[in-house]
């Protein structure tokens, strides 16, 4: 899938006065708003821009924006089809908003995989039975 | 006939003005006159419903007012010697249930309430800010007759006894009470906080998203507060706090029933500490009315069988063991279905989208993250109460990392299998309708020099 790299600017979605990326519901209407169930079913690639200035994208977002997207392509075709850049020149706090865009991938992976957390506990249990 | 003339005139305006004068006496008979009076009141009954608030009907469908005549008849408020839901959980709320039936209920009594401090030794922040949540709605259905009848009518008032102990005055102030500082005082001392925030999560456009203002502006007064310090945040505090006040306004404004969550925040320092070892206790109080996280499961089982099918069957290994029942004897199913609601991957929304179940966790490790300041008895806390369950995470009983998930047991054994620590999860004998989140962090200057 090599195809014309898009940006979508992420900026009027973050909210006047807001300096972060936050609620699910936000990121839902940001997916809704940028027809993302279109997007996902053709063949061209995406750049999402993180506008300079961001402080935080919490996982709750990313979720509510992306995780159909993950869902639908698979982890893999979706890093291909979609990345997402971060505007500014001050390197920490790209650091962190990467931390956090890793979060919310680690999120959407357990969820996908059905790893809900007390699985583990569970077999605990049954396992010391048998 | 000039003069003649400009006679009549002045009959003319000198009978003009009687005549507006006896309308208008007349229209003030009419309006004070026993048939208008009846009227009347007959309207501000019927429209008094329409006026309630959102936050009152849910109280009241919940059933969270007095039922006790006896203390229904006195128009004086005495506040209990403990305000703490943690301490004095049943003289806590059925303080604050008497109090809803006084306001609200009674808001065309004539007679004020007077709200007395007089006996209270420990006011709780948590409990203080859902008093104070209860008298800006009670004000706000206030005005809103008022407006409606044009003054015409007479609604309560509520005065403040100013007897009272000094520490208890200063909290009073630190909510923006009609009290005034008392810094003569030694021990803790409010130095600066914000008013009571009322966030609403009708969401028109992206423009109008509260949550990040609100983040936003909370992040502001942190850094005001570490100023004094003479830091600010890094960006790794930045992010931190952005996280963690984001994700728990996220959670408030999801779980709400009504269209408001609230929040406030306080910093207050010790009056006797010098400027090297002077730390400030900042409070950040999150509150919002709904069901617990327990009720969210239960009313949700059908929707969310598979959640509530891992959380049963866990409850059910250990409570119903012959070995273990014994030692979760003091918890009850709501205790531990909260514990567990709170684990990554958890949610009572889940059937809603099955990547949900992030927030909770998050905003935990964000506080264990930022809150590790402790020193004597500056203890660094994080409370959760919802229904008739407070739970306690401090730096003793972190989040911890299985595979790919973070899970919080409370136990030392890092183990969801072993019973939580007794002084960690704990039964609330009284119910409260919805969720308070209080985070207690430390601000030393030499600690976060190299932190944040």
């Amino acid at each position: 899938m090599s195809y014309i790299d898009q940006d979508i600017d992420l900026l009027k979605f973050r909210g006047n006065l807001s300096t972060a990326f936050t609620g699910r519901p936000e990121g839902e209407k940001a997916r809704e708003e940028l027809n993302l169930d279109v997007l996902d079913m053709d063949k061209f690639q995406y750049t999402f821009v993180i506008p300079s200035g961001t402080t935080a994208f919490n996982p709750s977002f990313y979720l509510g924006l992306l995780f159909d997207s993950i869902k639908n392509l698979g982890i893999n075709k979706f890093e291909e089809k979609y990345t997402l850049k971060i505007g500014g020149d001050n390197m920490l706090f790209k650091n962190q908003i990467i931390m956090d865009i890793e979060e919310g991938r680690r999120h959407a992976l357990n969820a996908i995989g059905g790893n809900t957390g007390l699985s583990f506990f569970i077999k605990k249990i049954y396992g010391k039975k048998n | 006939m000039y003069l003649k003339n400009k006679e009549k005139l002045l009959q003319y305006k000198r009978e003009k003005k009687r005549f507006k004068r006896k309308k208008k006496l007349k229209k003030r008979s009419r309006i004070n006159s026993p048939k208008n009076t009846f009227w009347l009141k007959k309207t501000v009954e019927a429209k008094r419903e329409t006026y309630l608030s959102p936050l009152y009907k849910f109280l009241r469908k919940k059933e969270f007012y007095s039922k006790n005549p006896r203390l229904l008849t006195s128009n004086i408020l005495s506040v209990p010697r403990i305000l703490s839901f943690e301490v004095n959980n049943k003289g806590t709320i059925d303080f604050l249930k008497l109090l809803i039936s006084k306001l609200h209920p009674e808001v065309l009594n004539p007679s004020p309430l007077e709200l007395s401090f007089q006996n209270c030794e420990r006011l709780d922040l948590g409990a203080l800010m859902v008093l104070n949540v209860f008298i800006q709605d009670f004000f706000k259905y206030r005005r809103r007759l008022l407006h409606s009848f044009k003054n015409r009518i007479k609604v309560r008032e509520i005065v403040f006894n100013e007897n009272m102990n000094p520490q208890i005055n200063n909290l009073l102030f630190t909510m923006h009470f009609n009290v005034k500082i008392n810094d003569e005082i030694n021990g803790r001392v409010p130095i600066m906080g914000f008013r009571l925030i009322e966030g609403n999560k009708k969401l028109k456009n992206y423009a109008e998203n509260s949550k990040g203002k609100i983040c936003f502006a909370i992040r502001k007064y942190i850094n005001l507060c570490l100023n004094r310090h003479g830091v600010e945040l890094n960006p790794f505090g930045v992010n931190k706090f952005d996280n963690l006040i984001g994700e728990i306004l996220n959670n408030a404004e999801d779980h709400s029933k009504i269209d408001n969550w609230y929040v406030y925040g306080s910093l207050m320092e010790n009056s006797n500490d010098n400027d090297t070892l002077r730390t400030s206790e900042l409070n950040l109080v999150f509150l919002n009315f709904g069901d617990s996280i327990y009720e969210g499961f239960e009313n949700t089982r059908k929707e969310n069988f598979k959640t509530f099918n891992e959380m049963n069957k866990l409850y059910q290994s250990l409570t119903h063991s012959p070995k273990l029942n014994k030692l979760y004897r003091r918890f009850s199913k709501e205790n531990l279905f909260t514990l567990f609601g709170l684990q990554e991957g958890y949610s009572r929304l889940k059937f809603e989208s099955e990547s949900r179940g992030t927030g909770t966790m998050s905003f935990i490790r964000a506080f264990i993250d930022l809150g590790d300041y402790c020193y004597h008895s500056y203890k660094p806390g994080l409370f959760i109460l919802s229904g008739h369950t407070l739970v306690k995470c401090d730096q003793k009983y972190k989040p911890f990392q299985r595979g790919e998930r973070y899970f919080l047991s409370l136990n030392d054994e890092q183990d969801l299998t072993k019973p939580p620590s007794k002084n960690h999860l704990l039964n609330l004998e009284e119910y409260f309708p919805g969720t308070v989140l209080l985070t207690k962090i430390y601000l030393n200057k030499n600690h976060f020099m190299t932190k944040l």
